[in-house]
């Protein structure tokens, strides 16, 4: 039997697909300190690190964004972007009240203005050298 | 992850590399490529492993606090060992 080759190709960003996170749920767990964002329903995703910042979820096939995680979130991320620690506070209080889908999207549509300014500022990561099959 | 728990002991167990936290010092990250099942065989997973001291045992033990795959290393960890150095 001949051994079969598989190309090892890695999944990279479709940046296209950024404005996906505008129609997801943010979810803080305040246990863990991650903020998170999922898409419904859930499908087989992998972690893709951006700069240290934070893990883009991307499909596994297409490399479609699915989702964020943003690891110690409160304790790092926002001191690092007190732009986005505003934003936060202001979501956090006024969540509370009625308007909590719209107060929602807002947050959503602030946190994508902030990633895409970030994204495009940010160098290209390599990837992780892999170990051969 | 949920089924995957036999691939965090084998990660942990015999991980590709291993990374101190950038922020947490009682914090550990290892990484091992392959041992995910489909679709996901082709990343690294990633767990990372909090270390706390326990008042009667005399002893650190570790937590696993999440592990996920992922397709590149966070930057800023700093790597402590590696299977090939």
């Amino acid at each position: 039997m001949e051994p079969v080759l598989v190309e090892m190709k890695p999944v990279t960003p479709d940046m296209a697909t950024l404005d996906n996170l505008r129609t997801m749920s943010p979810k803080y767990d305040a246990r863990r300190d991650v903020f998170m964002l999922r898409s419904l329903p859930t499908r087989p995703a992998t972690s893709f690190d951006c700069d240290g910042q934070f893990w883009m979820r991307l499909d596994v096939q297409s490399g479609e964004i699915v989702g964020l995680e943003i690891e110690d979130f409160q304790s790092v991320f926002l001191k690092q972007h007190p732009e986005m620690a505003q934003a936060w506070l202001d979501y956090r209080r006024r969540r509370i009240g009625a308007a909590s889908d719209r107060t929602s999207q807002s947050f959503l549509v602030i946190l994508a203005g902030f990633l895409r300014s970030f994204l495009s500022d940010c160098s290209e990561q390599h990837r992780m050298e892999m170990l051969p099959a | 992850m949920k089924g995957c728990e036999s691939c965090v002991v084998a990660t942990i167990e015999a991980p590709y590399q291993v990374f101190q936290d950038r922020a947490f010092p009682d914090r550990r990250v290892v990484y091992r490529p392959f041992v995910l099942p489909r679709p996901m065989d082709r990343s690294y997973l990633r767990v990372v492993i909090e270390y706390k001291r326990r008042r009667f045992r005399k002893a650190y033990t570790g937590y696993v606090m999440t592990a996920f795959p992922v397709e590149n290393k966070r930057k800023g960890d700093i790597l402590l060992w590696s299977q090939f150095s």
